[in-house]
């Protein structure tokens, strides 16, 4: 990890390059946003740790407002930090199958309410048994597959089997439904609302088919930072699986709600004509399949390449920074990017306000 | 940082909690002592990258004694470790001057610079705190290129004790190569050349005097010697499951990974938390837990993701390694 770390107060000139900072007043205006969107609503922000990883910044949107107290998280591990953040409802996305893991899992539930994703019948009766092993109980949602191509049951058959299976066995408590959905590029107002509305009616189908058969369905997780403004509309869904909102991404700029609060600050090395050479590379920016960050404010320079811990930019016309000059990248893939780095550097205006630890970076398990 | 149910030593390479990123001790050893073989048969010599690995416990093992790292806090981890020259890939910052020193007290450093002006101001700033410190000047070859263009090279060698050149952004190396290093040797300064893919044995015709890779440890054998083992937790489809290894635990910066000793199975794509692991129907059975090795596109990159290094040998866990300069990207 990086060996140097900056003290509140510091002015931004001194910090280091490159750094991951935090805007802090975008930020909070990202989670005023989702407290005013969801005030007097049925339907709440369940904000999700795998965009965030610190329990210390998702406890500031529940702070703020708008949630249902708890958080979404990706993976065991990244669980595990938010329960020790001290919050205490966490929903895990993605199918578990190691029987190590649902140990952890099972013994979480001791001490937090956990809720867990399935789609097949043989990992549920896993979950069950090994929950039952603990003496604890594992909330369970019926993953959903509604666009993605991805996890998740196919039909509403399948829905019904698996809900009905949660509620034959102990250790296991059926919950409700669950899905994840995305709109492919720029995605206008109108666009959001249709699309974000055909895939989530496909959730809605399986939880009414599981109702249909005598089930009772309390929970439909559903939306995302897309969504944010759609799914509360939506009768029957509880909540929302937002978490790009937070920090946001260029990619996701046409959510003009929300602000950039996540930079990169890095130092210009070297300039030769047009070109300018940056300290800040693929292993601290992340560049997945080719995805490269904007320069902000200089939407005409372009990242000709970037290397492990460097990169090239080309400007239309003469390089406009000198060697040392400082830049800021905005990424367009957000949480890559923050899962590279240990710290973020909170930032007000041009001073640090706090140095907040990324403790779930890298819990892949 | 990374929380794997950790498992002893002697335990199965299939054991580890997934997704874990591992080596294989003896194909890395090949590797790396039949490399350095041949770049001493060249009359060259060889600074391995260890910026690709991060690892300073890995260059005990791999005997590397003297390394070149890509950011000075990477040169203060590596310090504790090794007793030979770190060189520096980029010019310090004043800021930097006190770390420098430090490390200068216990090995030589050397700080490649992108021109003579830094040079001449990294001398300034540690003329008559330190002997430790020498300076290289990085050439360069192309307008994309970060260095001092081949042509506005003056002559003036003051305080400049080698040229390096990169092969980065360079479509054919030993053409590229070929055509600057005999024009830098004309200086009778030593040309170093620093390669960012597997340089390949044949490029060391070329005239140049110290090679700077890093990849050869891992790609310099005919199998595999890197991979991240991953498990499968949806099979919601025929012909599809999803594992539980996706772009925050392998990069994909290069391109998606290959599923190591298969050629019926695939990674179609992957998510930022899941890889899409594909195959025609009736050539694989697949099931829940069922473990694959992913050998990824980018290992350098990959290293990067993780803050534990597993060391197997004959599919045996046999050591546990950190990765002390993951992050460390000032």
């Amino acid at each position: 990890m990086n060996n140097i770390r900056p003290n509140i107060g510091d002015p931004l000139i001194e910090l280091s390059t490159p750094s991951l900072l935090i805007d802090v007043p975008a930020m909070d205006h990202n989670f005023e946003v989702i407290a005013q969107t969801y005030a007097g609503k049925i339907c709440k922000m369940r904000q999700h740790a795998k965009n965030i990883k610190s329990p210390i910044i998702m406890q500031r949107q529940i702070d703020a407002g708008g949630t249902l107290n708890g958080v979404c998280a990706a993976k065991v591990a990244e669980a595990e930090v938010m329960v020790e953040g001290g919050i205490r409802d966490i929903l895990v996305t993605s199918e578990v199958s190691s029987q190590s893991k649902l140990r952890r899992l099972a013994s979480l539930a001791k001490i937090a309410d956990i809720k867990l994703c399935v789609d097949n019948p043989k990992n549920l009766e896993q979950v069950s048994q090994i929950a039952v092993d603990a003496g604890s109980e594992i909330g369970i949602l019926i993953e959903v597959d509604t666009s993605m191509g991805r996890a998740g049951v196919r039909s509403p058959e399948d829905g019904v089997l698996l809900a009905k299976k949660a509620t034959e066995l102990k250790g296991v408590r059926f919950m409700g439904v669950m899905s994840h959905q995305t709109v492919e590029g720029w995605a206008d107002r109108e666009t959001r609302f249709t699309e974000g509305r055909r895939y989530i009616e496909i959730c809605l189908e399986v939880k009414k088919a599981i109702e249909d058969a005598g089930i009772p369905v309390e929970m439909v997780s559903s939306g995302e930072t897309f969504t944010f403004d759609v799914a509360p509309e939506i009768e029957g869904v509880t909540e929302v699986e937002g978490g790009t909102y937070a920090l946001m991404s260029v990619t996701n700029g046409y959510m003009e709600d929300f602000e950039i609060a996540a930079k990169v600050m890095a130092t210009v090395l070297d300039v030769r004509d047009e070109y300018g050479f940056i300290d800040a590379g693929l292993q601290c920016l992340g560049g997945p399949m080719g995805v490269k960050p904007s320069v902000e404010g200089h939407p005409d320079m372009e990242f000709v390449r970037m290397d492990a811990s460097e990169s090239c930019l080309r400007s239309s016309g003469p390089f406009p920074f000198e060697p040392g000059d400082r830049l800021f990248l905005l990424s367009a893939q957000q949480d890559i990017l923050v899962n590279r780095w240990d710290s973020f550097v909170a930032v007000n205006g041009n001073t640090v306000e706090a140095v907040w630890d990324i403790p779930a970076r890298g819990c892949h398990h | 940082m990374e929380r794997p149910v950790f498992k002893p030593l002697g335990s199965s390479l299939y054991d580890l909690d997934t997704p874990s990123l591992f080596v294989i001790r003896d194909r890395i050893l090949t590797n790396t002592k039949a490399y350095r073989s041949q770049v001493c048969e060249m009359g060259k010599r060889l600074t391995p990258n260890a910026s690709i690995h991060r690892t300073p416990s890995l260059c005990r093992l791999l005997n590397q004694n003297e390394v070149y790292v890509n950011t000075v806090s990477e040169a203060l981890e590596f310090s504790n470790v090794i007793s030979g020259r770190i060189t520096i890939g980029r010019a310090f910052q004043p800021s930097q001057l006190a770390t420098i020193l430090a490390i200068s007290r216990i090995v030589p450093i050397r700080v490649v610079a992108s021109s003579e002006n830094q040079i001449c101001e990294m001398e300034s700033l540690v003329h008559g705190k330190t002997e430790n410190v020498s300076f290289v000047l990085r050439v360069s070859g192309l307008p994309e290129q970060r260095g001092t263009p081949l042509k506005d090279l003056n002559g003036k060698q003051e305080f400049i004790s080698g040229y390096l050149v990169s092969d980065i952004g360079v479509e054919d190396s030993i053409t590229f190569l070929s055509d600057i290093c005999p024009q830098l040797s004309l200086s009778g300064l030593p040309v170093i050349v620093e390669s960012t893919e597997y340089l390949k044995p044949d490029a060391l015709d070329v005239d140049f005097d110290e090679l700077v890779e890093g990849l050869h440890p891992f790609k310099g054998g005919p199998d595999f010697s890197v991979g991240v083992i991953a498990a499968v937790v949806s099979t919601p489809e025929s012909g599809k499951a999803f594992l539980d290894c996706g772009q925050k635990a392998i990069s994909t910066d290069g391109g998606v990974p290959t599923v190591a000793d298969s050629k019926s199975l695939a990674i179609e794509r992957m998510s930022a938390e899941h890889g899409y692991l594909v195959w025609k129907p009736g050539e694989a059975s697949i099931g829940l837990g069922d473990t694959f090795i992913l050998e990824p596109a980018s290992i350098s990159d990959t290293f990067n993701l993780y803050d534990y290094l597993n060391i197997v040998e004959g599919e045996i866990l046999v050591g546990l390694l950190d990765i002390q300069c993951r992050g460390s990207y000032s």
